[in-house]
Formats: structure tokens, sequence, C-alpha cells
């Protein structure tokens, strides 16, 4: 097991040294110069030359790709073009908001989720699977920062109980939470449903029940451990969509996070801001997704068996 | 592909047979209709409005009116009718959709064919590639992408078509892989056939079908991943009245009048709806046993 978890620990990292070059590239293919977005059009053309000197962008890319990245091996993410700070004071100060908000995303559509899905997949057919289903239609349909605009519209304009933006205290991360956990609580739903629909009907739940177990063991011990694992897949990839998906969200209530932090700073073409805000979000996916394949192990100890005999 | 239900006679073709199973499942007519609807919306509206004086000219004094005969869904924060503005956005929304799901299906099912096709070496890079994709939420690609590119419906296309790339490759990729190992492509190739017949007559065909149902759910992504990005700035500007960049403009006028905000959003979750439920619909049709 640890032979598998540091073999996949090692294949993160080529993953995220090509990120890193896609996002530059990306970034260099901007025909804007990043100091003439910060001194305005109004800017002489020595004094732009001079900023572009100072920040180090009037190197060849390739340089200053290399600049970058060996400041990264050593710690340091480089200061942002526009703040002239380190990006790392800013990820640090931002990291908690994002990462806070994605948790709560994945607690809370989870913990409504897997029940609701169990329940509709033992009552399949009747009304409350099918206001279930129309319910995981409409938000799966639903765009999300519109729902976002809906529930501010609601509880922060109309009702007044909800602050519409900042993210200082918990109260703020209610609206954002919930916007983000609609879709996630629509798909794992449906996941859990038809993944319980495919156990339930097999022998040995029947044997589990002939032989007298009472329900909820058979639901919850034989039925549901066995409908998981497509289920913890995708609670670990939506984990990563709640991750992207935060920049508009943190846009739509002005939270202060990793998202508006690279909104702001692809705007500017701020490219250490960038590169460091995609990277700290590319590495928590991979992180994620290394911890679902190893919760695997313990959901199923056939899995388990497989990652031993690999080593 | 396959002659799973007990009712279709064996003269039926793959596609009669799949539309006879389709025709049974009443939501996804229902979606096909709504569908249809938005479409017929969308073009229609090109004909009966003028840009000038109906979508763009502003009537200050008539700003943020509440709904009326004259105004069905009330106007805008610069007295703009919000009902002509939301068929006039069909347009937008319907050709970043489909035009992005296309153009991404097109070169992600052709990356995808090619490297399941030749294994090896290519796949190995290729699976590497897609790996880096998947690992860069889609959202935070497609901003990037234009960012860089600037504003502009069509470079919003672009993200959009690149930021769907990758899932179509790796689905393509996959389909491909379980198909080249079975004895039709082996017949063909013994007989013969080069590598581009076997692909464009033996294995197309074969994918097709899982291709159509990622297609018509992905024409719902594109759709609001583009007015995600028109609301975030990033996509379609104003004047031009896109589905998200209304409700841009609807948040900053929302505690006077809610209209601006409520509609635009509708019609977008609306239209996604149809498309899922269509493509739902696909997929039972396509593979009976996936019904659930």
């Amino acid at each position: 097991m640890g032979r598998f978890v540091l073999k996949r620990l090692l294949q993160v990292i080529p993953v995220l040294i090509g990120i890193s070059i896609i996002i530059f590239t990306i970034m260099q293919l901007s025909p804007s110069n990043p100091a003439r977005l910060i001194l305005g059009e109004k800017a002489t053309e020595e004094q732009i030359e001079a900023l572009s000197a100072e920040l180090g962008t009037d190197q060849p890319a390739v340089k200053q790709y290399f600049n970058y990245m060996g400041g990264l091996l050593h710690g340091d993410l480089g200061n942002s073009y526009r703040t002239r700070m380190p990006v790392m004071d800013e990820i640090v100060d931002r990291f908690p908001t994002t990462f806070f908000l994605a948790i709560l995303v994945m607690v809370v559509s989870t913990a409504i989720s897997i029940p609701l899905g169990v329940l509709s997949s033992l009552r399949q057919n009747s009304l409350f699977d099918a206001i279930t289903t129309i319910i995981a239609l409409l938000l799966t349909a639903m765009p999300s920062f519109w729902l976002g605009l809906m529930l501010m519209l609601i509880f922060a304009e109309k009702l007044q109980w909800l602050p519409a933006i900042g993210s200082t205290e918990f109260i703020h991360f209610i609206m954002p939470t919930l916007t983000l956990s609609a879709a996630n609580i629509a798909s794992n739903m449906r996941m859990t449903r038809s993944s319980m629909l495919e156990v339930i009907r097999q022998d040995y739940i029947r044997t589990a029940r002939a032989k007298g177990a009472p329900e909820k063991v058979v639901i919850v011990k034989h039925a549901l451990k066995n409908a998981l694992i497509p289920v913890v897949t995708a609670i670990g990839m939506n984990f990563g969509w709640s991750l992207g998906g935060a920049v508009l969200i943190e846009s739509v209530f002005s939270m202060k996070g990793l998202g508006t932090l690279l909104l702001n700073g692809v705007r500017t073409k701020d490219v250490p801001v960038v590169m460091s805000a995609v990277l700290v979000t590319s590495l928590i996916f991979c992180v994620v997704t290394l911890l679902v394949d190893i919760s695997y192990g313990f959901i199923d100890p056939r899995i388990k068996a497989q990652y031993e005999n690999k080593r | 592909m396959k002659n799973t239900d007990s009712a279709p006679r064996k003269s039926r073709s793959f596609i009669q047979d799949v539309w006879y199973r389709f025709k049974k499942e009443k939501l996804a007519i229902l979606g096909l209709v709504i569908l249809l609807i938005i479409f017929a919306t969308a073009i229609l509206g090109g004909f009966l409005l003028d840009y000038e004086k109906d979508i763009i000219t502003q009537d200050i004094p008539n700003k943020l009116a509440s709904p009326s005969f004259q105004h069905i869904f009330g106007t805008d924060g610069f007295g703009r009718d919000i009902f002509y503005r939301i068929v006039w956005g069909a347009r937008y929304s319907l050709l970043i959709g489909f035009s992005g799901s296309i153009i991404g299906l097109l070169v992600g099912g052709l990356m995808g064919a090619v490297a399941g096709y030749m294994g090896g070496t290519v796949d190995a890079v290729f699976m590497r590639i897609i790996d880096m994709f998947i690992a860069l939420p889609t959202t935070i690609l497609a901003v990037a992408i234009v960012s860089v590119l600037g504003p502009s419906l069509t470079n919003l296309i672009v993200a959009i078509s690149i930021a769907n790339v990758p899932s179509y490759a790796r689905l393509t990729r996959s389909s491909v892989l379980t198909i080249k190992d079975n004895e039709f492509i082996e017949a063909s190739t013994a007989v013969g056939g080069n590598g581009v017949h076997i692909m464009m007559q033996h294995i197309l065909p074969n994918v097709l079908a899982t291709l159509i149902v990622q297609f018509t759910m992905g024409v719902g992504w594109s759709i609001t991943t583009a007015a995600g990005l028109s609301y975030l700035g990033l996509g379609v500007t104003p004047p031009d009245p896109e589905w998200g960049n209304m409700l841009s403009e609807g948040r900053d006028v929302m505690r006077y009048n809610s209209n601006l905000v409520i509609f635009p959003g509708l019609f977008i979750m609306v239209t996604v709806l149809a498309l899922n439920l269509v493509g739902d619909g696909i997929r039972d049709a396509v593979d009976p046993k996936l019904k659930n």
C-alpha cells in the first residue's frame, strides 16, 4: 500500500510540470504586455521598458519559465506583477477560503445525496422516487452561478437573512456552499440510486435477507458498501469540479479565494499569480484523486489485496 | 449495433431502431419538442426583430419597467425589452453550444481514435497529455484561453471547443480500445483493409452511438460554461444580449428589478434540461440495458 501511494505521488510531478507548461504557454500567447497593463495607456515607452526589466518580462519566454520553476523548487512562488508582494502570501491568505468551501460542499452534498439516493432506490418508481428524479433533473440543468444569483435574490435581497457578499465569517459560506452543492447532490444522488439498484438485485443480498439479517444491516452493510465505489469516484471528481467552479461562484459572492485571485491574475496577465493559483488547485485535485483511489481499498478489500500484490 | 429489443423487426436499420425506442420515451420527446421550440424562436427572432431598433437601442425613461403587455418580461437597466433580448440571445447560446461541441467532438474524436487505434508510444504520450488536461479544471482552462484571445463570440467558441477536446478524446480512445480487438476488425485487416479504411468503415460506426450521447450532454455543458464566461465578462460582450452577460447586468440591478436576473437563467436551464432529456432518451434508445 505504501509503495502504491508513493508511486502515485511521483506520478503527480510530471502532470504538474505539464500543466505549468500549458498555462505558461497560454499566458505567453497573450499579446498584451504586463507592464503596459499595470502602468496604463498613458505610460511612456521608457517607463514600460523599465518596469518590464524589473519584472523580468523582457527576457525570453523559456528563461522566464525556468526562472519561475527554479524558484518553485525552492518554495518561492515569485512576486505578483501587480502588487509586487510575494505570491505565496496571497495564496496562503486565500487558500483557506477556497479549500473550506470545497470541503463544505463535499460534506453537504454527500450527506444529502447518499441517503436520498438510497431511499429512492429502495422505493423505485414511487412518488418519492419521481420527485427526487425531477429535482435532480432540474438541479443538473441549472447553471450554478444562476442558482447563486437566485439564492442571493431571495435570501439576501428579499428576506435579508444572509449577507450577499463576503468570505470572512461562516455565515458568508452558506449560500456559496448551497450553490456549488446543488449539482453535486443531483449527480451523486442519481449515481447512488443506479448503483444501489444494481446491487440490491444480487444474490448475496438475497442470501443476507434469507439468513435473517435485519433490513437496516442488509442495506447499509451489504448493499451500500458494495454500491459505494462509483459514488466515491464521483465525489472525488466533484471535489475537483468545486475547485474549478469556485472561479465563478467566488466571483458571484465576491469571496476572497483562489478563484477570484486567479481571475484577477488572468485579467492583468499576472503570470506568477496565475501559475501558482492553477498549480495549487491542480495539486489539490491530484491529491484528492489519490485519496479516492486509496479509499477504494477500505471500501472493497478485494482492491486492497490488489494494491498489496502489486508491490 | 445490438438488437436487444424484442419488438423491432429485422428489416429496421440501426437508426430506425434507435428512433423506434426513442419515440417511446415521453420525457425525451418532451425535451425534443422544447429544443425545437427554442430553435424556432431563435430563427424566427432573427426575422421578426430588428437588431438596431428592438435589441440595442436604449430607452432610458422606460428603464427597469415591470412586466406589461408591451414588455412581457419588463425592461432592463437601459430600457430595452428583456424578452426580445432573450429571444435574440438564444442564437448565441445555441451557436456556441453546438459549434463548440461539434469542434470538440471532431478534434477530440480524431485524437482519441488515432491514439486508441495506433497504441504504443502514440497512445502513451496522448494519455499523459490528457491526464494533464484532466487535472486542470475545464472552467479554469476556458477562462485562461478566453483571456488570452480576448472576449468575443469567436474566441468563446474556440475556448469552449478546446475545453471540450479532452473528454471526447478520452471517450473515443476507450471505445476504440474495446472495439479494435474484435474479430471483425481482425477479419478486415486479414483481407487487406488499411488503417484509414478500418477506422472509417468499421470502428467509427461502432463508437458513434457513445459519442452522440456524450455530445447531447456536452452541448448543455458548453452552453452553461459559455454563459458563465460571458457572466465574467470573458465572452459575448454588451450590448449584444447573451444570456450570461444579461445575468451579469441583472446582478447589478436585481434590487430594483429582479426580472433581468430571473428570466435569462430560466432560459438557460430549460434549454439545458431539454438537451439532457434528449441525451438520456438517446442513451436509453442506443443501449436499453443502461436504462435505470
